[in-house]
This record gives structure tokens, sequence and C-alpha cells, in this order.
């Protein structure tokens, strides 16, 4: 501690200089002086002194009076500076376990294990950080009345990356996506990446952009990307929508309850006991087996097998192996667009019925149209309002038919009335053409093509040898299912 | 184009506007009575087209029409009435009404009475 001295007195100064304290120099008593002396002593010293100071220095001279050695005391003092504080991040999201900045937990939160999901998912515009700027204190002052300057607060440090950014010190997402927040880096990223399966610790994911899965998808699981999924495993058991492309390079082993649907295309190693959606084309390496499965494209499964199930191939089927030689059934529907028969089947009795009603409004009305001069007012009021009825009902109809017929008009760029078969079919299989239909009754090898053709004037399946080019009709009629006859009816107004 | 729907039947009224919004991008607003539409004829206008019904409720289809001619003379007025005599109908035709629509009539027949009274109003200005 450093220490001033006078002849008398010694003045003791704290190391941080926020101290002065006033003692007697040496061992002997010194005369006894007033506390205007003593402050004179002092007084090159150049110490603030305030009245706490005063009084003590009175108190001193007071204990010297009375020929007694005073204690040492503290006659200046100075104020301690307050330091800033460093600038904060405030988190403005909730997490899936409640709010972020509060910790409350949310009052919806999902009751499924299934649900609990650890990704935190943001939506464009959404606020996620606010920088609290750095709180300011106070400069100090020591004894001598000088200035001690706080410590200066730091900004809260944080680096802005992608789908990010910073307005009023607030930070938004610009896409939706996941949170990626560290403390020190934020940024929202429009691809999932999961590091192993995907299971209890990770929930169920529902997300914007792309997934990708390094490991598995465990049964029950449900995934849904507004993106492409990207399974580097296998998917079990699991409810898996793509509404772009879906990729799995192990297989898909659907127990029964694998739902796995894409906007694209599905490529994969092997499909079991499955229902498949997809939008485009259905590529398989190995096998198809017992699937219920529609693709919109061409299902091609060019060096595996396909049996069992249901399969609808709006744009052709191309195996290697159809069938099986316990002639298992496998059923095989080609060049039918599954989402114009949906679309026919829903809007058909809709037509139907707006019709029927509309014909019985035009029954009401049309009397009173005949016999107009014998109506009162309240009568042609009615009149009109029923005209306008049937007019209405005529008019939704119509509006079905046209849906129906867009439906049409786009299923004609998918549809390919082709089966080729590389290796070999066996009975079992029946094929399903829009017009067609027909079965193998004895085993066939290929490569042949499976194509409607007119032949002596009737139209009938027939295989084509792809290497010879030599051709014969299988077992084939007209099909039973003769829904697009309807729907041709329909759009061609003869129904 | 902005039209005023003026009829004491809300049905009446909503099937006209299903047919105006079918000719396109059109503006309605309308009333239940004369009296209502005369007040939203002068403090909502200017109108590019008016539909008039003719036996309402406080005022009548004629006296609010004839009022409005006090005023405004170029305005174009379809009166769309039970009202079919042909007295009746030179006595509108006289308050100012530009053309006459006697229900029932189809939407059709609305149609083409609307689009009859614009071209002729185009032709005209
Ligand atoms: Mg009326």
């Amino acid at each position: 501690m450093p220490v001033t001295e006078s002849k008398l007195f010694r003045i003791q100064i704290s190391h941080d200089r926020l101290t002065a304290t006033l003692s007697v120099n040496g061992d002997s008593l010194p005369p006894a002086c007033t506390a205007g002396k003593i402050e004179a002593e002092i007084q090159p010293f150049k110490l603030f002194l305030n009245e706490e100071g005063r009084a003590n220095i009175i108190a001193f001279a007071a204990k010297l009076a009375e020929h007694a050695m005073p204690q040492p005391m503290v006659i200046a003092q100075g104020d301690p500076p307050v330091h800033d504080e460093n600038g904060q991040i405030e988190l403005l999201y909730k997490t899936s376990q409640g709010d972020a900045a509060t910790g409350e937990a949310q009052e919806d939160s999902p009751q499924s294990f299934y649900e609990r999901s650890n990704i935190q998912r943001v939506r464009a515009g959404q606020p996620l950080l606010r920088l609290i700027p750095p709180r300011e204190g106070q400069d100090g002052r020591d004894i001598f009345g000088k200035p001690i300057a706080r410590k200066r607060g730091r900004q809260a440090q944080l680096s802005l990356g992608a789908n990010v950014r910073l307005e009023d010190d607030v930070v938004y997402a610009t896409a939706n996506g996941k949170l990626e927040y560290s403390g020190e880096r934020v940024s929202v990223s429009d691809v999932l990446e999961i590091a192993g399966n995907v299971d209890f610790s990770i929930g169920n994911i529902d997300f914007d952009g792309s997934v990708i899965v390094a490991r598995n998808v465990l049964d029950l699981f449900k995934i849904r990307s507004h993106a492409s999924v990207t399974v580097r495993g296998i998917i079990e058991a699991a409810e898996v929508q793509a509404e772009g492309d879906l990729t799995c390079q192990g297989g898909m082993t659907g127990k029964e309850k694998g739902l796995f649907i894409a906007g694209g295309t599905i490529e994969t190693k092997y499909i079991t006991n499955a229902t498949v959606r997809a939008g485009k084309d259905v590529v398989v390496r190995m096998e198809v087996v017992n699937c219920d499965l529609i693709c919109r494209g061409a299902l091609r499964i060019e060096s595996g097998l396909l049996v069992g199930g249901r399969t609808v191939a709006t744009g052709g089927l191309r195996v290697r192996t159809l069938g099986s030689e316990a002639c298992v059934n496998t059923p095989v529907e080609v060049g039918i667009d599954d989402n114009l028969r949906q679309t026919y089947l829903r809007v058909a009795p809709e037509i139907e019925q707006l019709r029927r009603k509309a014909e019985k409004v035009r029954q009401i009305v049309e009397p009173l149209l005949r016999n107009q001069k014998a109506l009162n007012a309240e009568q042609k009021e009615k009149a009109t309002e029923l005209l306008y009825n049937s007019y209405d009902l005529e008019d939704r109809a119509e509006q079905k038919i046209e849906q129906l017929r867009s439906v049409q008009e786009e299923s004609r760029q998918y549809c390919l009335e082709e089966v080729v078969v590389l290796g070999e079919v066996y009975p079992g299989v029946t094929f399903r053409f829009p017009r067609l239909e027909g079965i193998i009754e004895s085993p066939l090898k290929g490569p042949i093509k499976f194509i409607p053709r007119k032949v002596e004037g009737v139209y009938q399946i027939v295989a084509v040898d792809c290497l010879s080019g030599s051709c014969f009709s299988i077992h084939s009629g007209p099909t039973s299912d003769t829904w697009l006859q309807a729907a041709e009816a329909l759009l061609s107004g003869k129904s | 184009m902005k039209f005023l729907l003026v009829d004491d039947s809300r049905t009446m009224r909503n099937i006209w506007k299903k047919v105006i919004t079918s000719m396109g991008d059109n503006e309605t607003i309308d009333a239940g009575d004369g009296a209502e539409g005369l007040k939203v004829f002068l403090e909502q206008g200017p109108f590019d087209i008016l539909l008039v019904d003719w036996n309402m409720p406080n005022m009548d289809g004629l006296t609010m029409i004839k009022k409005i001619r006090e005023a405004d003379k170029s305005t174009p007025i379809i009166m769309v009435t039970t009202e079919a005599e042909k007295p009746r109908i030179i006595e509108a035709i006289k308050a100012g009404v530009n053309n006459y629509l006697v229900k029932p009539f189809s939407p059709d027949a609305l149609l083409s009475k609307i689009q009859e009274t614009v071209k002729k109003t185009e032709a005209v200005s």
C-alpha cells in the first residue's frame, strides 16, 4: 500500500486509490493539534475530503487532545467504478420443449414420444434472436478526485450465416428451415441432416427443405419434407413423404405398415410389403414384393423381380422377372392413370347429382316460364331464382367436367401401354391396359414386350419377342373395369 | 366497372352479383330499397351502371330513378322488374331508364342486357 508521510502524520492509500487512512507517523504521540491543523498538514497530498472524512479528522484530533494514540482512521473514500455489462443475446423463438427465453413449458406440447422432435424449425420472417447492447455503468472517482475509468462492455458477438438477416438488433429467418444457433453463429439451414437413425432421439420430422438421414428410419416414425428425402440406410415400417424425390440407398421394408410417398421419383434397392405412391418413376434395383404400388411414371426393376401386391404403372413397366414360379397372383396395370381414375370416381357422382338437381329445378320452372302472364310479382321473382339455380347447378357440373378434362389431358403425357420383361414372366401375372386385360397362362422367356394391338380387327394384348420381332396374342379381352370408357363418355358429352 | 344494385330481395341482388362478377373484375355495392339506393348513389358514386328493381319498400325504384335523374342524366340505369305491362315500361323510360329487363330472366339475359347497355353508353360517349 503506498504511504505518504508528513512530519507528524502518515496517509496510507489503498491500491485501488479508493481509501486513504490517516495515522500517526511513528510510535510517539504527536502534540495535540486541531482538526484544522491536521487538514493543513495533509493538504499537500490533495486528498478529496468529504463530510465523513472531515468528521473522522475531528475525531482523530479529539483523541490527540486526550493524549491518546488514535486508531488509523479512514479520512477519504473514492467512488468505485460501475463497469458496463456486456451485450447479450435474447432468444425469441420457442423450442419444441417450450419458450427458449423463459424456459416455460409449451402448453400444447406434443404427447407422443414420436412427436418429440429436437429439431428447431423456423419460418421465413420469424424473429430468432435479439442483440441486447451493453449496459452502460459509471466511471469511479479516486481519493484525489480523479476519475477511475470503468470497464467498457463488449457487444454480443454473433456472426450471421445463411438465411438470416439483422434488422434493428433483431435477427430474422429469411427462409423456412432448421435453426442452427451455437451462441456465436446463427443460420437457418434448408437441409436437415440426421447423423444417425430417425428414432426417439430425433422424433418425427416435418421439414420444409430436404432431409438426409445418415442411417435408418425406424418403425412407425414419420418424415415429411417439402423437398427431397434421402436415406442412406433402410426405411422400416415408417411413413416417409417427400414432395420431391425419395431416395433410399438401403431398401424399404414396409412390414405391411410402411407408407412411402414421393411427388417425384422413388429410387431404392428393394421395397417389400409397403404402400408406395410416386408422382414420377419408381426405380428399384432388386425387387418389389407384395406392394400396393402406384406410380405416374414408369416402374423400372431392370435387374430384379416384381411379385405379388398390386401395381399401377402409368408410364409402363420394365422388369427382369415378373411373377414367380409359384404362380403368385401379380396384377399389373399399365398405361392407366390412377389419378385420373380417382378423379373420375370422385367427380362422376357429383356431376350426376348436380345434373339431377338442375333437371328437377328445370321441371319446376319451365311451366312457370310458359305461363308468365299468369304469375304475380312474387312468383316472377321466384321463377328468376329457380332459373338461376338451374343454370348455376349446370355450371358447377360443367366445372367438374373441366376439372376431369384437365387431369385427362395431363395424364396423356404420362401414359405408356407397355410391359417389357427382360427375363421371365410366370402364370399368376395379369395385365390390365386401359381397354384390355389378359393373363399369362404359361411361363415365357424374355426379352419380351406386351402391348395392345389390333389383330384381325380386334384389340388384343400381344407378346412381341424383342430379339426376333415375332409376336403372338396372349389370352386377353376387353377390360372388366370400364371406368375409363365411362370417363371418356362423360368428357365427350355422351353421358 | 362499378355497379349499384338496388333490390329488396337479397337473393336477387346475389344473382346479379354473380352474373356481374362472372363478367370480369367488377365492383358492386348494393342497397335494399330506393331510399338506401339514393343515399348510396349520392355518397359512394360515381357508378358506371345501376340495376334497379321497381317494387321496393320505403322508396320504389321509379321514384329513386326520378330523383337521380334530377342531378344525373348520364349514368346508365337498367330496370329489372316484374312489371311487364307496356304502359309501365314507357313510364320507366320516361323517368330516365336506359334499359329494361322483365323478371323472370335467365342469367344469360341479364348478362346480354348489361353488355348491350354498356355498348350503347360507350357509343354515346
Ligand atoms: Mg321487389
